[in-house]
């Protein structure tokens, strides 16, 4: 048995399917729908589009990179693992309900997208069927939605809106990774500016505490996401040992930056002592 | 029954406990996060492995960062809420930058500038009142102007070009530049000269190594007692004077000190028609288990989110609405300028130089590793450079429009982190009732319901508009000036770092929560004594020292008008942090500690019981001593120090004040 969200789904393609099934409030749930396809194919589009996202950030040579056109000789954010610091982050810090996320969405997609339904293209049915029943297991039984997803989502939506033959492409789960560097900066102009401007005219006028609590969340998101995608790019993240608390390797960041030139731990000091300013102690 | 319970071991609550200990009071001191007891074991100083909000070693979250989630709070906007728990608060992340409020801040200047400032929010008393306090935190810290690096150098270059004069005290007059007064253990011995590990072991290395590293914590040199290492945060300073406080004061009484022990409501009752804080409930973050304990007076340090939404959640009267309101940030905005030589930006302190505009605010000088580099880079309220501008896109002294370089663009500016200086500004910021701390809708956390912090940066008062655009105008003319071939404005949306005044204390009941004394209007024996009971954004300075000066103050009057003691401040000389006493390693004479009367009301001691695991319950349970923090433990033996000398008076700091207490 498939919820409602699976009609939507197979006939308009999974990212509109998986958008309408999160802002449908108490929608009817399959059962039994955990399977090893199913986690795959959820897992899919979300790494897939923030992948897409994270090398918009800091682009490096990887598949993500030169499908959007831009590419760089250098490490860049896949290399750091910055798609998993994001894709843990979001679900570990922002611990949003179902109540909240909905709304973000139904605002997403009436509100900005005004996405045309029908005139997008399809995607093959056993990858969509398996994104409907995954989305609905993450739903059974839960209060919360991974914010992954939700963020992969939007984002995804956002490229058809800008792209609509994004949903083709080396990426069929994720139509923002198919996008090309200035088509990403387009949608996610529309996520900062658009989406979040007209999620305002419905909660800007609200009483506290629901004021602008879903606009607001996509202004967090705007500013949060590439600046949470630059950190990790430059930390120690994929390298670090939380065990040992040690790294493995010089982090890709550090040689980025030229910081701490021939070090891989912190160093305990520097001589750069140059004694006080005019004398003054 | 305790006599004080302090609520908050972050940059005010140790203040007050240290301050109330060395006069013999029995102090409960409750910290919600962990106890960061050993540092040097359980901070990496690596970027993620301190800062990520998840999990992080300064997190706002319990014991446990890999087990235990963190604490989540809704930011109704763009915006990036940069709190820290445990014990040292937000000090642990701190550059120690020690700063005294601009003197048109206060109540009664008559300066020519005095229209300069947010007048209708004064201090509720006069700059002079304050001195002696400011000089007691300071010879307590102590502060102590910064050494110069090669990052400095370019600063000051820049500050020098752009004609502005070297500041050489500390009182803040007119336009100038100038080293930090930073409450850093200067460089000494083999620190700051060598960067062999080996070499900058204590004692060979004593203060500041310059590592570079001052945002993830500070545990050097390595090998110096915590009450030697290089930066004053609270858990190297206040902290373990207040847990030693028999030590190095005669008569006095080691505070208790908890952690993981998140407060969760503050209990009152009605007395002759005043409502009166009676003690606490707390939460133990390791066990779940809750308690309650009472106490003559109350102290709320838990910094501007936190203590609002504890007094929200505590459901305690707000008769004029100004609980959580007011908040102010400085509303930081971030210049970067890129060169074509060595500044050093990464290696020496976070910030040891500065340049200030009374009535305006003031540019702090930031070096950075280079992912926090990489967050400021990318922090932006004006879009993506060259393509939008979110409704932003302002243009001035800086190359091209305000926005976050993003691609190959970022990868360009970070190419050599050593090669960039930056400039955060401090803007002197108006009080605004809108921007304010509400319990949000979402879920709550095992706390009760969770603040939401809402602040509308582009509604901010015009003043503080206009004053946000001068110093960005500056900023980007100094770094020019230093010689930069590029600077680039981010235009950040509200970080919120520079938290202050969101439980203001006031000149009046209209607009203010507390009264002069840190006391609140509505509560009585109910205190605040943390960044929150500032009552405006002290024009632009950086807001610690001033509130450790507050907490100073609060405690003196707690000590006077509750318990009938003496004031102290003005007629005596501080104990140093660094005095051997305060470690707690140091050998002790137990047969030289003296035996000086407590104060009045003797405390019946050790007497938390454990309730009902029922939020904010009354209920008493079966009696069940909460745990001690492990680091607190004092050791076998200690040397005392004689009383510390008469000081000659430098101030009055029981003045008459305008706004009378009652």
């Amino acid at each position: 048995m498939l919820g409602a969200g699976s009609v939507v789904l197979t006939a308009a393609g999974p990212v509109e399917g998986v958008a309408r099934w999160l802002a449908t409030p108490g929608g009817e749930l399959p059962a039994g729908a955990a399977s090893s396809p199913v986690t795959e194919a959820l897992g899919l589009l979300a790494r897939d589009t923030i992948r897409g996202f994270v090398v918009w950030v800091v682009p490096g040579d990887d598949p993500y990179s030169r499908a959007q056109g831009q590419v760089s000789p250098t490490p860049g954010a896949i290399d750091a693992r910055a798609d998993e610091f994001l894709l843990e982050g979001l679900d570990g810090l922002l611990p949003f309900p179902d109540d909240l996320l909905r709304p973000v969405l139904q605002a997403l997609r009436t509100g900005s997208t005004e996405l045309p339904v029908p005139a997008l293209p399809t995607v093959p049915d056993p990858l969509a069927e398996a994104l409907d029943d995954g989305l609905a297991t993450v739903l059974a039984n839960d209060e919360a939605v991974p914010l992954a997803l939700v963020v992969a989502t939007l984002l995804n939506l956002l490229a058809v809106s800008v792209e609509p033959a994004s949903v083709a492409g080396p990426f069929p789960a994720a139509p923002f990774a198919n996008l090309s560097h200035e088509a990403k900066t387009e949608a996610f102009r529309r996520l900062e500016e658009d989406a979040a401007g007209t999620a305002a005219i419905a909660d800007a006028d609200l009483s506290e505490p629901a004021k602008r609590s879903v606009s607001g969340l996509l202004r967090l998101l705007g500013s949060a996401l590439p600046t949470f995608t630059a950190f990790a790019s430059y930390s120690e993240f994929h390298a670090f040992d939380r065990t040992t608390g040690t790294v493995s390797r010089r982090p890709i960041g550090w040689d980025l930056s030229n910081f701490s030139p021939g070090n891989q731990v912190p160093v305990d000091g520097w001589d750069e002592f140059k004694g006080y300013h005019r004398g003054l102690m | 029954m305790r006599q004080v319970i302090v609520v908050g071991a972050g940059a005010g609550g140790p203040v007050v406990a240290k301050e109330l200990a060395a006069r013999g009071i029995d102090v409960l001191l409750l910290e919600g996060g962990t106890a960061h007891a050993d540092p040097t074991a359980e901070w990496s100083r690596y970027e993620n492995d301190a800062n990520n909000q998840v999990d992080g070693y300064l997190r706002v979250g319990p014991s446990g960062r890999f087990e235990r989630p963190a604490w989540y709070r809704e930011l109704p906007q763009a915006s990036h809420l940069w709190q820290v728990s445990g014990i040292g608060g937000t000090t642990l992340h701190y550059y120690a930058n020690s700063l005294r409020a601009m003197p048109g801040t206060f109540l009664g200047y008559d300066g020519p500038d005095a229209s300069a400032y947010d007048t209708a929010h004064p201090f509720p008393f006069t700059y002079r009142e304050l001195l002696p306090y400011y000089e007691w935190v300071e010879e307590t810290l102590p502060v102590a102007t910064a050494a110069m690096g090669t990052k400095e150098e370019v600063f000051f270059r820049g500050a020098q070009r752009m004609g502005l004069p070297l500041l050489r005290g500390r009182d803040q007059a007119g336009d100038s530049y100038r080293p930090q007064p930073n409450a850093i253990l200067q460089p000494r011995g083999t620190a700051g000269r060598t960067t062999e590990r080996e070499l900058l072991r204590f004692p060979q290395a004593q203060g500041c190594t310059m590592c570079g590293y001052c945002f993830q914590g500070c545990v050097l040199p390595r090998e110096a007692p915590r009450n030697l290492r290089a930066k004053r945060s609270t858990d190297n300073s206040y902290v373990p004077m207040a847990v030693t406080a028999d030590r190095w004061s005669e008569g006095g009484r080691p505070v208790d000190l908890r952690a993981d022990s998140f407060v969760t409501r503050v209990h009152t009752e009605r007395r002759r028609g005043r409502t009166v804080a009676t003690g606490v409930s707390w939460r133990d973050g390791t066990t779940g288990e809750r308690f309650r304990e009472d106490a003559e007076v109350v102290v709320l340090a838990g910094g501007c989110v936190e203590t609002p939404r504890l007094w929200q959640n505590s459901e305690l009267p707000d008769p004029n609405g100004w609980v959580g309101r007011g908040f102010t940030d400085h509303a930081f905005d971030w210049i970067l300028g890129v060169f074509d030589h060595d500044t050093g930006s990464s290696r020496g302190t976070g910030s040891s130089s500065r340049a200030d505009f009374p009535g305006r605010g003031g540019l702090e000088h930031v070096g950075l590793p280079p992912a926090l580099q990489a967050f400021a880079t990318t922090f932006s309220d004006s879009g993506v450079r060259g393509s939008y501008t979110n409704g932003r896109g302002v243009t001035g002294a800086w190359d091209g429009q305000t926005g976050r370089p993003i691609g190959n663009e970022l990868k360009e500016v970070l190419a050599d982190v050593d090669r960039l200086i930056n400039i955060v500004t401090l803007t002197d910021d108006d009080v605004e009732a809108s921007n304010r701390v509400v319990p949000s809708s979402l879920p709550g956390d095992e706390h009760g319901p969770i603040p939401k912090v809402v602040f509308d940066k582009r509604s901010r008062s015009k003043r503080t508009r206009a004053n946000r655009e001068f110093l960005a105008d500056r900023a980007a003319e100094l770094i020019r000036a230093a010689g930069a071939t590029r600077v680039l404005r981010l235009d950040w949306p509200p970080l919120i770092l520079h938290a202050q005044s969101s439980m203001r204390m006031g000149h009046r009941d209209r607009d203010s929560v507390l009264w002069h004394t840190g006391e609140s209007r509505a509560v009585q024996r109910l205190y605040v004594a943390d960044n929150s009971a500032l009552p405006n954004g002290l024009g632009g300075p950086n807001p610690t020292l001033t509130t450790q000066a507050i907490a100073t103050r609060t405690a003196e009057r707690i000590a006077v008008d509750r318990f009938g003691l003496d004031p102290w401040v003005g007629s005596e000389a501080p104990v140093v942090s660094t005095d051997p006493a305060g470690d707690r390693r140091a050998p002790r004479d137990r047969s030289a500690v003296s035996t000086r009367a407590r104060a009045p009301g003797a405390p019946a001691h050790q007497s938390a019981t454990r309730t009902a695991d029922t939020r904010g319950s009354s209920r008493a349970g079966p009696r069940v001593r909460p745990r001690r923090t492990s680091w607190h433990r004092p050791p076998a033996s200690a040397v005392l120090r004689p009383p510390p000398p008469t000081a000659s008076p430098a101030g009055d700091p029981t003045a008459a004040d305008p706004s009378r207490h009652p």
